[in-house]
């Protein structure tokens, strides 16, 4: 009969459309490990919120001797429809000393002015020499283009002078660095595209366009590709190996630089976890990673600060090794600490850093 | 005559009942849990002398803690001939000193002795303590009570308790010398039939039970749990707390002066829940989970992929739960914790057919 021949060619074609609506509908939430998402509680130690940072504290980096710096009032990317309470933030960079918690944050004043008026960081890195001298390198995300600034510390005034303010067009969606230098480093494009709508797509589609780049100092160019989402970058000081996270892969890459600094893969790690930032001990070498245990709920947060976001702190020992023993140092649903996105760890006291919470200070009782 | 689409219809939708069956099936079983991240509350280390499981624990006020070790059930790792029932005592204010076998009176037939829950009573008058130990005989189940004679650290049996109700006992709690609640994990047909345990287990049918023995007598108090595994009660006897293992919850039950029980909270816990213990002082439940129960022997055991370890800690499990996640292994250190206990700042963990562990807890 005609109109079963009819009926039988639409489904053979809305079938294949359906399924393949289906997939695309819910791969992201299996991909992100949604079924995953329950999340137990768990501390190291006592911890307790760290007062005056209320506008997230996305990255953390600390120097040899237990100073942490903290970028703050993490600009929300217009792709989410961030939740407009987090639009009254500022861009800062505070000041957390391992050595005395007690103290909590201080904002560090930035020099130029000018700089400080748009600062919008997100990751940050840090280059350390005998000598003393510490450089913060900031990732900025300006209106006219990302910029990698490169201050350095003045220790008696708590200051941040800006030495360079980098820009290159091989960095366009830049989320962290790492410094190699006094003014190189390794960083990451989390996305391929720069428009939001773009970048919305190119979430859903996946086709892995983020890529890390290596700044000789003069000029940038692609040292590694094929991420998802690349991240977040370290290395240990030696340099010897590049750790590279990606949150949509949910694992951690681990490369060898060549000669001219191009990225060869040795090994992945797989977490089945949202990785954000790394950190890395300089004695031990083992990686301080945090992640989102649901990023579905992240993004919801993102959006609405009232929904509850989970967050994780993993810590890997031997990450270049055979057998790295990953274990995980604090778990919460959201109700003591939403979107842990960086950890640092000193003489057994714990740093959790968060996109747009607050930051956390944990003392750290069990077996390290 | 039924049009040709009506009969897809049909198809369709009960292909979509399996289908969603199978997913829910997989999921309750733990696979999708691809990593465990290991974590611990404070030192660890493992008791000598344990190797073929410590199924249940419990630890009476003054730090002195009971263990039933050597269970055996099909589909356990080890033969059945290198596996010895017993009751193992440990005492956590001496935990150098290990566990120390019991004997047993004279008369008692070891032989077929297979221990699985245990509790304790003590008599508030006397002091006299008295164990009440299910044991699976081949065909059928019984409870075996004991006294304990702490001079001679030896169990005295007292007698052997047999009912239509007890079939297949997993955990019990004491009321008295010879009064307990008891859980029933599935069905008397299943425990009969292995081909009815396994349809009854992965249809995730929900025939388990809880009964009360008074002493004479036993009558169903809570019917309809899948697997139901742990009985414990708070201190002040008003609540029962119930594991039920597939459906991944805490069910806690308001107990009644004539012991029967009406349901008031189910508390999801998202791993296969076994047995309760709870803290005397502050009423906290430590309770033993699977977070891949697909990989114990209950489903299918291999030694290359091991089952993990979790425990949790519940304070205030009725006005409004606090969830700790105390401890958590993919089955390098241990496999299968099926019970935790509390005392003073230690934890003693134990397992279903691995080993028994002793930590610090150095957590809040």
């Amino acid at each position: 009969m005609p109109g079963e021949k009819m009926a039988s060619k639409l489904l053979m074609l809305f079938v294949p459309l359906a399924a393949f609506l289906f997939q695309r509908l819910f791969q992201p939430s299996l991909q992100f490990g949604d079924h995953r998402e329950t999340v137990y509680n768990h501390v190291p130690g006592t911890c307790r919120p760290v007062e005056g940072v209320v506008h997230g504290s996305e990255d953390i980096v600390r120097t040899r001797d237990g100073l942490a710096f903290i970028s703050t009032g993490l600009i929300a990317s217009p792709v989410f429809n961030p939740d407009p309470w987090y639009l009254q933030r500022k861009g800062k960079i505070l000041l957390f000393n391992l050595k005395n918690p007690e103290d909590g944050v201080r904002e560090l004043k930035i020099e130029p002015r000018e700089k400080y008026e748009d600062l919008q960081p997100h990751g940050l890195g840090l280059y350390e020499n005998q000598a003393g001298e510490i450089r913060l390198f900031v990732v900025n995300h300006l209106k006219d283009g990302e910029r990698v600034e490169i201050f350095r510390y003045v220790r008696p005034e708590g200051k941040l002078k800006l030495i360079r303010s980098v820009q290159d067009p091989l960095l366009y969606s830049v989320n962290d660095v790492v410094a190699m230098g006094t003014d190189a480093f390794f960083a990451t494009n989390d996305h391929y595209c720069r428009a939001p709508w773009a970048k919305k797509l190119e979430r859903f589609l996946g086709p892995a366009w983020s890529n890390v780049v290596y700044y000789n100092g003069s000029v940038a160019s692609v040292a590694a590709d094929g991420f998802s989402v690349a991240n977040s970058v370290v290395t240990p000081p030696s340099g010897e190996v590049v750790y590279v996270s990606d949150s949509l892969q949910q694992d951690v890459k681990v490369f060898r630089p060549r000669p001219d600094h191009s990225l060869e893969l040795q090994s992945v790690i797989h977490l089945f976890t949202g990785v954000d930032n790394l950190n890395i001990c300089p004695d031990t070498g083992d990686l301080w990673v945090a992640a989102h245990p649901s990023v579905t709920d992240i993004f919801k947060h993102i959006q609405d600060r009232r929904h509850l976001a989970p967050s994780q702190v993993l810590r890997i020992q031997d990450p270049a090794g055979a057998s790295p023993e990953v274990t995980e140092l604090y778990a919460n649903d959201g109700r003591q600490l939403n979107g842990s996105s960086a950890a640092v760890v000193y003489n057994r006291r714990l740093l959790i850093g968060t996109v747009h919470d607050t930051l956390l200070y944990c003392d750290v009782t069990v077996p390290l | 005559m039924v049009p040709v689409y009506m009969r897809w219809i049909v198809i369709v939708f009960l292909a979509w009942g399996v289908l969603q069956h199978l997913i829910k099936l997989w999921f309750t079983l733990g696979y999708h849990k691809a990593v465990l991240f290991n974590h611990q509350p404070g030192p660890c280390r493992v008791v000598p002398g344990v190797e073929h499981g410590a199924e249940d624990i419990t630890t009476l006020p003054n730090g002195l803690a009971f263990i039933s070790a050597g269970l055996w059930l099909p589909g356990f790792p080890h033969d059945r001939s290198e596996v010895r029932g017993r009751i193992l005592t440990f005492n956590f204010s001496d935990p150098e000193k290990g566990v120390k076998e019991l004997n047993f009176s004279e008369e008692f037939d070891r032989e077929n002795f297979n221990p699985h829950g245990l509790s304790v009573w003590t008599d508030p008058l006397s002091g006299r303590i008295s164990v009440l130990v299910i044991s699976h005989q081949r065909r059928k189940d019984q409870v075996e009570v004991f006294t304990y004679d702490v001079a001679t650290e030896t169990l005295e049996h007292q007698e052997t308790i047999r009912d239509e109700l007890i079939y297949s006992g997993n955990d019990l709690l004491a009321l008295g010398p010879d009064s307990f609640y008891l859980t029933n994990d599935v069905s008397h047909g299943a425990r009969g039939s292995s081909l009815a345990r396994k349809l009854e287990t992965y249809l995730l049918l929900p025939f388990g039970n809880v009964v009360f023995y008074n002493g004479t007598q036993a009558r169903p108090v809570a019917e309809g749990l899948v697997f139901p595994n742990g009985v414990n009660m708070s201190p002040d006897r008003r609540y029962m707390y119930v594991g039920a293992g597939f459906t991944e919850e805490l069910r806690i039950f308001r107990r009644f002066a004539n012991n029967s029980l009406v349901q008031i909270e189910s508390l999801p816990l998202h791993s296969f829940v076994d047995n309760i213990e709870v803290d005397s002082k502050t009423g906290d439940l430590y309770i033993g989970l699977h977070p891949v129960i697909g990989k114990t022997p209950l489903i299918h055991y291999d030694p290359w992929d091991p089952p993990g370890a979790q425990v949790l800690r519940v304070k205030n499990a009725v006005r409004g739960p606090d969830i700790t996640e105390l401890f958590v292994n993919n089955g390098t250190t241990l496999q299968g914790s099926s019970v935790a206990s509390f005392h003073q700042g230690a934890l003693l963990i134990g397992s279903v057919f691995d080993r028994l562990l002793y930590c610090q807890v150095r957590t809040t």
